[in-house]
C-alpha cells in the first residue's frame, strides 16, 4: 500500500508530467482565478475567505489542489491529442474547410521552394566566362599598347563598384564588356591587374553566394516539408512530417515501424536526456497554446456573464491569442530540435537495431536498405522473402564434473 | 632526450594544419596559407592520418593541370592525388609520452621516414619527424603559385592566377 503510494507520488514528480502537464495546468487555474478575482473584486473575496471556517479554509485549498493534479492527469492523457491537433492531423468537421486551405497554402509553398531550388546557377559559369573574355591575345602585356589613363581606370571602377547580382546576367557582362573588357582590347592590361584581381573576386563571391543560397532552399525543403503527398496545415505538422520522412529517405527505414525497436537501442544518458527534454518542451509549449485558446474562448464567451465589460473581454481574449501564437513558435522550434534528435538516433543506432535482427552487417548502403525493406515488409505486412540469420558465437559451455 | 627537447626533428601540433582528404586540392594550399605552414597532416576515411608537403603535392598537381586543364586539376580531391605524390608519410601510432626518452627511435638521414604521434593526457602536443628535412618542410613558408605573366599568388583557388587570365604554371618555395 505505502508502496503504491510511493509509487504513485514518483510518478507525479517525474519531470515530464511536472512540466508538460501540471505546470499549464497551474498557470492556467491562476490566470483563471486572477481573471475572475479582477471582476468581482480583490477585497471582497479577501472578506469571503476570512469568513469560512477553519475548518474550510484547510479543505476548500486542499479540494483545489487535488483538482489542480487532477487536471494536470487529464492534459497528460489527451497529449496525444493535441499533439495531432496542432499539427492539423485532426479533421473536426470545423476544421475541415481550414485544414485544407492550410494544406494547399503548404504545397504551394513547398512548390516555390523547388522551383527555386530546380534554378540554373546563373553564376556558376560567370568567372570562366569573363576570363575568356580576357584571356590572349585580347590581354596583351608586351607593352605594344598604350597604358589606361587614370580617369578611365576610375570609371571602370566606378562601373564595377555598382555591380549587383540583382541585375543579372546579361546587365553584368554588358557593363563589364562596356567598361573593363574594352581597356583590356585596347590598352596595356599590367596597369589592370588589381581591377581584373577585384572582378574576379567579386564574381567568385557571387557564385559562392548563389550555391550557398541554394543549399539553404534545398535544406529548407528538407528540414520544414515532409513529402508531398503529406503536406499539413499547419508549421508544425511539416516539421513532424519532415523528420518522419528522414529514415525512410536515407536508409528505407519506416520511422513508425522501427522508433519503438530503436528506442531501446539509444545509448547514453545524455542522447536519451536530450530526447527527453525536447519532448518535454514541446508538451508543454502545446499545451500552454491550447490554454491560451482555451482562455479567450473562455473569455469571449463566459466572460460577458461576468460581467458587461466588452472591451475588456476582447483584450483578455486578445492576450490569450498572443500567448497561444508565441508558445506554439516554441512548439515547432522545439519540434525542430527534437526532429535533429530523431534523425541522428536513426544515424546512429541503426546498426545496433539491426544486430538485435540478427541481420548480417551490410556491406554498402545499397545492401543496407535492402535489410530494411525485408524488415519493413515483415513486420507490417507478414510477408518477406527468406533472408539469412546472423546469430552471434557463443562460447561452448563448461559442465562441471 | 624528451621529444620536445629535440628541436631538429619535433614540431608542436598547432604549428601542423590538418586537412580532410576528401577536401579539393586547393582547400589544401589554402589551408597552407592560413597557417603559414609547407606541409599539412591529410586525414585519410579510416582514421589514419599522414603527412603531405606542400611541395610535392604542388609538384603533382602541376603535372596533371599540364594534362588535363588547370581547372580540372584544382577540382580533384587531395586523395586523388596520392598516388603520383612523392612523398606522403604515414603518422605511425607510435604514442610517445612528453617524458619519454626518444634515443630509442631511429632518427637522422639513415631512418625510415616516419612520423610520430607525441601524446599528453590523450591529447597530441606534438609530432616528431624522423628526418630533419622534413621538419623543415613543416616549417617553411607554404608554396607560392607563379602564373605565365610572372604574377605570384597565395592561393591556387580554380588554377588560374588572380591578376591576369593565365594559368598557374609553377610554383615557388622557399
Amino acid at each position: 500500500m505505502i508502496k503504491a503510494l510511493f509509487a504513485q507520488i514518483e510518478g507525479v514528480l517525474q519531470k515530464e508530467f511536472l512540466f508538460a502537464a501540471f505546470l499549464p495546468t497551474l498557470v492556467f487555474s491562476s490566470v483563471c482565478f486572477a481573471t475572475f478575482a479582477l471582476m468581482v473584486g480583490f477585497s471582497p473575496m479577501l472578506i469571503w475567505a476570512q469568513g469560512q471556517s477553519t475548518a474550510e479554509q484547510v479543505v476548500i485549498p486542499a479540494v483545489a489542489s487535488l483538482a489542480i493534479v487532477v487536471a494536470a492527469y487529464v492534459l497528460s492523457g489527451i497529449r496525444p491529442f493535441l499533439w495531432r491537433l496542432w499539427s492539423g492531423q485532426v479533421s473536426l468537421f470545423i476544421l475541415a474547410p481550414f485544414l485544407r486551405i492550410g494544406e494547399s497554402w503548404t504545397r504551394v509553398r513547398r512548390q516555390r521552394l523547388v522551383a527555386e531550388s530546380n534554378q540554373p546557377h546563373q553564376w556558376a559559369e560567370m568567372p570562366d566566362w569573363f576570363r575568356g573574355q580576357c584571356a590572349k591575345p585580347v590581354w596583351d602585356v608586351s607593352g605594344a599598347r598604350p597604358i589606361a589613363t587614370a580617369q578611365q581606370i576610375y570609371v571602370a571602377t566606378s562601373v564595377l563598384r555598382r555591380l549587383d547580382p540583382s541585375m543579372g546576367v546579361q546587365t553584368v557582362k554588358e557593363r563589364l564588356d562596356r567598361s573593363f573588357i574594352a581597356l583590356v582590347k585596347g590598352y596595356d592590361c599590367k596597369s589592370l591587374k588589381n581591377l581584373y584581381r577585384d572582378i574576379t573576386g567579386k564574381l567568385s563571391d557571387w557564385k559562392d553566394e548563389e550555391r550557398v543560397s541554394q543549399n539553404e532552399i534545398l535544406w529548407r525543403l528538407d528540414r520544414q516539408f515532409g513529402r508531398p503527398e503529406c503536406a499539413r496545415a499547419t508549421r508544425l505538422g511539416n516539421v513532424v512530417e519532415s523528420y518522419q520522412t528522414y529514415s525512410s529517405t536515407r536508409y528505407e527505414m519506416e520511422p513508425e515501424i522501427f522508433w519503438p525497436h530503436l528506442q531501446q537501442y539509444i545509448g547514453g544518458s545524455t542522447m536519451k536526456g536530450m530526447l527527453e527534454n525536447a519532448r518535454t518542451i514541446l508538451d508543454f509549449a502545446l499545451a500552454m497554446a491550447s490554454f491560451g485558446v482555451l482562455y479567450a474562448v473562455a473569455c469571449l464567451i463566459g466572460g460577458p456573464w461576468l460581467a458587461v465589460n466588452d472591451r475588456l473581454w476582447l483584450g483578455l481574449a486578445a492576450v490569450g491569442i498572443v500567448c497561444s501564437i508565441l508558445f506554439y513558435r516554441v512548439a515547432v522550434f522545439a519540434a525542430e530540435q527534437f526532429g535533429d534528435l530523431f534523425r541522428a538516433c536513426f544515424d546512429l543506432y541503426r546498426f545496433s537495431l539491426l544486430e538485435a535482427f540478427r541481420r548480417e552487417m551490410p556491406a554498402n548502403l545499397s545492401g543496407e536498405k535492402v535489410s530494411w525493406q525485408q524488415l519493413s515488409q515483415l513486420l507490417v505486412y507478414g510477408k518477406s522473402p527468406d533472408f539469412p540469420l546472423k546469430h552471434p558465437v557463443t562460447s561452448p559451455v563448461s559442465i562441471p564434473p | 632526450m624528451k621529444p620536445q627537447d629535440d628541436v631538429s626533428h619535433y614540431v608542436p601540433a598547432h604549428k601542423v594544419p590538418q586537412i580532410d582528404a576528401t577536401s579539393r586540392v586547393a582547400r589544401f594550399f589554402t589551408v597552407l596559407q592560413d597557417g603559414r605552414a609547407g606541409g599539412a597532416l591529410v586525414l585519410l576515411p579510416d582514421s589514419k592520418s599522414c603527412y603531405v608537403s606542400g611541395r610535392s603535392l604542388g609538384t603533382a598537381v602541376l603535372a596533371r593541370g599540364k594534362t588535363d586543364g588547370m581547372k580540372a586539376a584544382s577540382e580533384l580531391s587531395i586523395h586523388a592525388y596520392f598516388s603520383a605524390l612523392e612523398l606522403t608519410i604515414p603518422v605511425t601510432r607510435t604514442n610517445l609520452d612528453p617524458q619519454s626518452d626518444i634515443s630509442v627511435l631511429a632518427l637522422g638521414k639513415d631512418a625510415p621516414y616516419e612520423v610520430h604521434r607525441v601524446l599528453e593526457d590523450g591529447c597530441v602536443t606534438g609530432l616528431l619527424f624522423t628526418h630533419e628535412s622534413l621538419r623543415d618542410s613543416v616549417l617553411t613558408n607554404p608554396p607560392v603559385w607563379i602564373c605565365a605573366d610572372g604574377d605570384e599568388n597565395d592561393k591556387y583557388d580554380s588554377g588560374y592566377c588572380s591578376y591576369c587570365p593565365e594559368p598557374l604554371d609553377r610554383m615557388k618555395t622557399s
